[in-house]
Formats: C-alpha cells, sequence, structure tokens
C-alpha cells in the first residue's frame, strides 16, 4: 500500500510541472505568433527574387561563361557540405531528433557513395548531436541567430562564411535541411540544394520581352546569386524558428495534458488509500471495543 | 496609357508598400533615373541613395540601402536591402548611424574586401541624415 505522505508529495511536484509546461506553453504560443508572422513576410522578397533569377538565367544561361555558383567547380563533385538547421533549446517534441535523424541517415548515404561531407550546425541542439556521432565534420556552430535575425546578420556572418568556404572549393555542393512551417501543428522536413544555384525551371511562356539592364547581365547575376544564397539561407532561418515555437507549443501543450491525466490518477490512488486507512483504523477500533466486552 | 503604375517596395523582411505611383525616382547604380508610367522594361542595380515617390511638396521619401529595381511598362518592384521612411528618420539616430558607419570604415584601407560594404553603409547611413536635414 502506497505511503499517504509519498503520494501528496508526489501529486505536488506533478502540478508544479503542468505549472511550469502550462507557462512554456504560453510563451511559445506568443513567440509563434511572431515569427510566423515573419515568416509569412520574407516570402514576398524571395518570389520577387526567384523572378529576376529567372529572367537572367534565361539570357545569360548555362554557358561556358556562366559563374561557378551556378555551373558548380566544374568537376564530378566530391565533397558535400550539409547544413542543418536545428533549435537552441530542447523541449519541443520532435522538431530537432527529425532533423538529426534524416542527416544521420543522408550522411551515411552520403558516405557509402564515396562523398567526403562536412557540416554547418545552426543551433545548439544540432552541434550537440552531431558532436556525439560525427565530431570531425563539423566544420562551423552558429548558435543563438534566431534571437536577433535580421538578414544583414544572416549575410555577413552565415552566408557569408558558407560562399567564401565554396569559393575556396572546401566543398563542391551544399545541402540544408530544415523544418518548414506548415501550421502550428506541423513542420515538414525539407531538404534544399543551396549551391550551386540549381538553375530555376522557365516557364516556357517566354514571350516576355527582353530587358535592359544596368550593368549587364554577368555583372547583374553576380551580384544577385550571393544574395540569393543569404536569402535562402534566411529564409530557412526564419522557417525553421516559426516551426521550433509551433513544435515546442504542440509539445507542452501534451505534457499539460499528460500531467493532468496523472494528477488524476495519483488523486485517485492517494483518496483509496486514505480510505483504507481509515477503514483499517476503524476496524482496529471496534475490534479493541469488541474484546474489552469480553 | 494608365495613368499610374504599381510601385512595390520589398526588403527580405518584409514587403513595405504595394501602392499605385505616377513618378518615382530610383538611385539605380549607374545614375539616378526616373519611372514614369509605360516605361521599357529595365532591370538594374542599385546603389544607396533617396527613392522619392511623387513630385513637389507630396512627395515620399524613403531612404534605400542597394538592392535591385525591376521596371515594367506597369509594375516597378523594388527589392533593397534596407529602407526608411523619411518621416521615421530621426536626427539622432542618423547622426549616430553615421558616426558607426565613419568608425567602421576608418580601419580599412581600400583594398580590405569590407571596404565596399563598410562605404555603402556610410552611403546609406548619409542618405539617411541628408533626409531628415
Amino acid at each position: 500500500m502506497p505511503n499517504l505522505k509519498v503520494l501528496r508529495k508526489r501529486i505536488r511536484s506533478v502540478k508544479n510541472t503542468q505549472q511550469i509546461t502550462k507557462a512554456m506553453k504560453m510563451v511559445a504560443a506568443a513567440k509563434l505568433r511572431r515569427s510566423q508572422e515573419r515568416a509569412h513576410a520574407t516570402r514576398p522578397y524571395s518570389e520577387r527574387m526567384s523572378r529576376l533569377m529567372q529572367s537572367l538565367t534565361a539570357v545569360v544561361g548555362d554557358g561556358d561563361n556562366a559563374p561557378k555558383l551556378m555551373a558548380g567547380h566544374g568537376r564530378e563533385p566530391k565533397k558535400i557540405e550539409l547544413v542543418l538547421f536545428s533549435a537552441d533549446r530542447g523541449l519541443c517534441g520532435s522538431f530537432n531528433s527529425s532533423v538529426m535523424r534524416a542527416a544521420r541517415a543522408r550522411i551515411g548515404e552520403l558516405e557509402k557513395q564515396g562523398f567526403k561531407v562536412t557540416l554547418t550546425c545552426v543551433g545548439r541542439k544540432a552541434n550537440e548531436v552531431m558532436r556525439r556521432y560525427h565530431r570531425d565534420k563539423i566544420r562551423k556552430t552558429y548558435t543563438g541567430l534566431s534571437r536577433a535575425l535580421t538578414f544583414k546578420l544572416v549575410e555577413e556572418g552565415l552566408s557569408r562564411e558558407l560562399l567564401e568556404a565554396y569559393e575556396a572549393e572546401k566543398f563542391d555542393v551544399c545541402y540544408m535541411v530544415f523544418n518548414t512551417f506548415k501550421s502550428a501543428m506541423s513542420q515538414e522536413l525539407t531538404w534544399r540544394q543551396l549551391m550551386p544555384i540549381p538553375i530555376p525551371e522557365q516557364d516556357g511562356g517566354g514571350g516576355e520581352g527582353e530587358y535592359l539592364y544596368e550593368p549587364n547581365e554577368e555583372e547583374l547575376l553576380a551580384q544577385l546569386l550571393p544574395r540569393n544564397v543569404a536569402m535562402q539561407l534566411f529564409q530557412a532561418l526564419v522557417e525553421s524558428d516559426a516551426s521550433e515555437h509551433g513544435a515546442r507549443m504542440t509539445a507542452m501543450d501534451n505534457a499539460v495534458r499528460n500531467a493532468a491525466e496523472m494528477i488524476r490518477k495519483l488523486t485517485i490512488t492517494f483518496n483509496r488509500t486514505r480510505q483504507a486507512a481509515i477503514t483499517t483504523e476503524l476496524m482496529e477500533i471496534i475490534g479493541g471495543a469488541e474484546s474489552l466486552k469480553g | 496609357m494608365a495613368a499610374t503604375f504599381e510601385l512595390e517596395m520589398v526588403t527580405p523582411e518584409r514587403l513595405l508598400f504595394t501602392q499605385a505611383a505616377k513618378i518615382v525616382t530610383v538611385p539605380g547604380q549607374e545614375g539616378v533615373f526616373g519611372v514614369m508610367p509605360g516605361h521599357t522594361r529595365f532591370l538594374t542595380a542599385l546603389r544607396p541613395g533617396p527613392v522619392i515617390i511623387g513630385e513637389g511638396d507630396q512627395a515620399i521619401r524613403y531612404a534605400v540601402a542597394g538592392g535591385y529595381a525591376e521596371v515594367l511598362p506597369e509594375r516597378v518592384t523594388l527589392l533593397v536591402d534596407q529602407a526608411l521612411e523619411q518621416s521615421r528618420i530621426t536626427l539622432e539616430a542618423a547622426q549616430k548611424m553615421v558616426q558607426t558607419a565613419e568608425m567602421a570604415l576608418g580601419g580599412l584601407s581600400q583594398e580590405h574586401p569590407d571596404y565596399a560594404r563598410a562605404q555603402a553603409n556610410l552611403d546609406y547611413a548619409q542618405t539617411c541624415l541628408n533626409l531628415v536635414r
């Protein structure tokens, strides 16, 4: 029979946990709203940017003078860089683990095919996990990016480092994996090729007519490409951030519910135990009285 | 021909506005240019400077920090890195921006890879300051 005192203590501790998870859920909900707005707000820029890229690549094409960022290093790719977007903190359900699982599976596949893999970890969690399994592959780690997330910060930090590493031929192809925000309840794991930039699909219509370019097409494209990389990274970060808060909110909501269920069960056990104790006591008193009567 | 065209200004962080405009003046990389409805198709890089929407006293002014402009006969899209509307800039803030940008530039030689970026930053700060003056 469980001890009453112990039960009371456990009920109290579960109640405390419930309070904490409830608070975390509210915080996540507030943050989610903000990051969700931000995720939506970045879409117009990237849409228009890809429209620009499309019209430029249609002119410059993928001929011999196509920039490296588009055509690649001009040899069989051997070295592959993966950029992993995770959260800095845990307690957000399967948010981090789904990225890590996908990344580890991909690393295994790539290595089997004979590629050399290196990693850039965005978020503390990615670093923590990868340090355990692929310590030697981690090239760079960024933390705290989502706290003050601006395009400029990404362009001058993360994006610039990756571009320089690409330029120095430290890797031939770069992919990134992140959670795309669908709704507060669901995130979608997304893989995307970052470098060389995939040549955008021509929508065939073509008849839009020529532009005047200033400066010339090649130069304009050369300026636009690194910016496109930065924008892709920025968008991945923004999406990942919104997903993180969504995932945390859902996870905490579940935790609150589980705690409530546990409290209910514990309370029943507690009451039953107490009742049993009272009954036993009564029986003893009655028994005692009976025996005195003789 | 329509009397107005659609003008939009977008930063990586958000869509600033979409509105109808009669005329807009934009700091192109190879010179300031004005756009009126029916302009020929034109794609250009921008340098830091003022974007002026409309004319005379009613004109709305923005300071922008480089980017791109896509000009179509019926639509102009400005993709800019940063933008501030004139009325939202304060003198102190602008002065501080110029100061920080000057400090950042001061320590760099012309060959330094960051030089162009720092110079652009300063130009943007200067534009902001000029707008409030």
